[in-house]
């Protein structure tokens, strides 16, 4: 058996964490009850409940006491072996204990050869087997991890660059344009109406002034901010998404990964079959029974679990079903065993309830086989870029949360743009139609207005779109923070003349880590590097002075964190070394 | 002053000239404005919350003040809330004054923030 699951091996020697045994006591008690009750073996139920919890609490002394000394002695590494010869000690004494506590409370207990039997599949199979995984669980959650990132990062990559992305980008765009120039237009529309020739400038003013105190621009503006700077609570697609989230919405496909590059073998689908069924079969089977029932039941589960992993080395979606119809199908041989064997045999003992034959035993033999196939995590690392596939429900809630994140995006931009240039230039408009009109100079006043109706005619014409090379665009970004913030820069020689979509996202990024430096860090000096990596990404790496360290991941959301998930696809971090805070960041260049 | 647009920048300069303010220095660049206040230590900065790409006028007001402690600043911006705007309103330097550029139509508004943010700095 101790070969039958990768990374487990008879002379291997496992660094044990034994943390997980109280659970594994209380998933032994709870076995060892059902058992008990399904074969009425106690006068009160009471009695049986109070004789496994006291029970379950000797051994949780046991067992501490037991991990209290590895401790202390610092004996920490096992073998399979030795795990088997350990639990065989513990169950035995579990066992011993039982004895005295049983009959008090009015429980009674199978014969003494058939506990035995059922103690040794206990200490050879469940007692290593569990705290084996339970030592690898770190390991285990490192690759659910791993998994989890690359497969967020490639369905972001997969969303943002889809054509059906791009259409979303520009009906949003157009959106925020429409509705500022239809703003603007009614604006302009008023300003319009004022009749100028009339010679009445106090009058006019009036109604002029009237017109661009009206709300709805700075309206649009403070919509345009808040809807940028909602918070998003959860964290759920951006790298904090908790592997237990991933395993549920993925469980599919992560099971027809792990079955295809690095399926169990055929001794593990036989192996715990046969050990799952073997307490019913010790509990109620004579030696004559078993010995009939036995020898085809255990051939016909090795023919099937080959037959399973023949099935699974295939490696497609439909022979990933098979296998799942196939476990099922060998769970249920049991069940066709009991019903042909009660023809010869017919003994009450061994007609088992058919909940039990034909729910129960395929049921708990189909979700262990898939858990522990889940369990082959680490086989994930070999698949490609292309073959990391999401679910439809986290592909559509990564496809949501990109274009939330564009939209939040653009929306704040706007909002910049529209409060910083549009009601600006109303303001200075207004301050300077008012000093016209109080020394009556006509002209200017005349011409400011067409000044003004040419900005509501086209509001959007400064909106900066263009981006310029890369060079060009950091500069841009860098030099209005020269005289607050001492920065020293570097960009990769071939990547100055870079000149496509994504270098105004460069831009974005470099002002993001900027003012987040000089803000949050309170930093005096930073210092940035722009390198390609690979052929289709750059990495921007940032180090700064700041006394500040920056703020746990879970609490890492606004604006910022926005920009950077959504240019890098969540390929960022933010780490604190010594006294200084470094910035990390890759992103596609195409 | 620091205001990033000319037009805005013209405009309020040749107001507050008009009503007798000497405007030492006008500019839209924050370095700029920072190289003239440590050579030349004026009284009053006004300064325009939204200066385009790179920083605000809260970072400028900040290291304005830890470079001359005693300067009095009035902040405009074009938001009726700021704080709505930008939470870090509430960072400005003590005794630093705000206005909504729209108010400034009556140029008096203006000189009266200023003389407010000069006596708030004096005291």
């Amino acid at each position: 058996m101790s070969q039958s699951i990768s990374a487990t091996g008879r002379f291997k020697k496992y660094r044990i964490d034994f943390s997980l045994i109280p659970i594994g006591i209380v998933i032994l008690e709870l076995a060892a009850f059902l058992t008990q009750f399904g074969n009425k073996q106690y006068s009160h139920i009471s009695g049986l409940l109070e004789a496994r919890g006291l029970h379950a609490l000797v051994l949780i002394i046991v067992s501490s006491l037991t991990i209290y000394l590895c401790k202390k002695y610092k004996v920490q590494e096992f073998s399979y072996f030795q795990l088997s010869l350990m639990g065989l000690v513990f169950i035995g004494l579990a066992d011993l204990i039982y004895m005295f506590i049983a009959s008090p409370f009015g429980v009674s207990e199978v014969t003494l050869y058939r506990r035995v039997a059922v103690g040794f599949i206990q200490a050879g199979f469940w007692f290593p087997l569990l705290i084996v995984i339970g030592s690898r669980r770190t390991d285990i959650i490192k690759y659910f991890k791993e998994y989890e990132k690359n497969l967020i990062i490639s369905a972001r990559t997969r969303n943002r660059t889809s054509p059906e992305f791009k259409q979303t980008q520009s009906s949003i765009e157009s959106e925020i344009s429409l509705e500022l120039d239809g703003v603007c237009k009614k604006l302009y529309n008023s300003i319009a109406a004022v009749d100028l020739e009339s010679g009445e400038l106090s009058h006019a003013n009036d109604e002029i002034q009237k017109a661009l105190i009206q709300h709805d621009l700075r309206s649009l503006s403070v919509r345009l901010e808040s809807f940028s700077a909602e918070q998003k609570q959860s964290t759920f697609l951006g790298q904090n998404m908790t592997s237990v989230n991933l395993l549920i919405k993925q469980f599919g496909i992560l099971y027809t990964s792990t079955l295809r590059l690095s399926p169990l073998r055929a001794r593990a689908y036989a192996l715990i079959l046969l050990v799952l069924l073997a307490p019913s079969f010790i509990n109620s089977f004579t030696l004559n029974e078993a010995l009939i029932y036995a020898p085809p039941l255990i051939i016909s589960i090795s023919l099937m679990s080959l037959l399973i992993v023949r099935v699974a080395k295939k490696g497609t979606r439909v022979s990933a079903r098979v296998v799942s119809l196939l476990i099922i199908a060998t769970g249920l041989l049991p069940f066709i065993a009991n019903q042909i064997g009660q023809h010869f045999t017919s003994d009450p003992n061994t007609g088992h309830p058919i909940y039990e034959t034909v729910i129960s035993l395929p049921l708990s033999y189909y979700v262990f086989m898939k858990v522990l196939q889940i369990l082959q995590v680490q086989s994930v690392e070999t698949l490609k870029k292309g073959d990391l596939v999401a679910s439809k429900a986290l592909e559509s809630a990564i496809y949501q949360t990109v274009k939330d994140e564009f939209a939040h995006a653009l929306a704040h931009r706007w909002a910049i743009y529209i409060h910083g240039k549009i009601l600006t230039r109303l303001a200075a408009s207004a301050l300077k139609l008012e000093m016209a009109k109080q020394v009556n100079d006509i002209s200017t006043y005349k011409s400011t207005v067409e000044s003004l109706k040419s900005l509501l005619s086209h509001p959007t014409l400064e909106f900066d779109t263009e981006s310029g090379d890369l060079q060009s665009q950091i500069a841009s970004r860098l030099d209005p923070w020269l005289g607050l913030l001492e920065v020293d820069l570097f960009i990769e020689p071939s990547l100055h003349t870079l000149d496509n979509h994504r270098v105004l996202s460069v831009g974005e990024v470099i002002e993001e880590i900027v003012s987040n430096s000089m803000r949050h860090g309170k930093a005096h000096k930073i210092s940035l590097r722009v390198m390609k990596q690979g052929e289709r990404d750059i990495q921007i790496i940032a180090v700064d002075d700041g006394g500040t360290p920056p703020p746990e991941q879970p609490t890492r959301y606004g604006l910022g964190t926005t920009i950077f998930n959504l240019v890098s696809d969540g390929r960022w971090s933010i780490t604190r070394v010594d006294s200084h805070t470094e910035f990390n960041l890759t992103m596609s260049i195409e | 002053m620091v205001e990033d647009d000319e037009f805005t920048r013209t405009t309020i300069k040749t107001a507050l000239i008009n009503k007798g303010m000497n405007i030492v220095f006008d500019t839209a660049s924050v370095k700029d404005a920072m190289e003239f206040a440590r050579n030349n230590r004026p009284e009053v900065a006004v300064l325009d919350y939204n200066l385009g790409k790179g920083p605000n006028g809260i970072d400028l007001a900040n290291q304005l003040r830890r470079i001359q402690p005693d300067i009095a600043i009035v902040l405009l911006t074009a938001f009726l809330d700021p704080s709505q705007l930008d939470k870090r309103i509430a960072e400005l330097p003590e005794g630093s004054r705000y206005l909504i550029k729209h108010s400034v139509t009556k140029i008096d508004v203006l000189i009266e923030e200023i003389n407010q943010a000069l006596l708030h700095s004096a005291s």
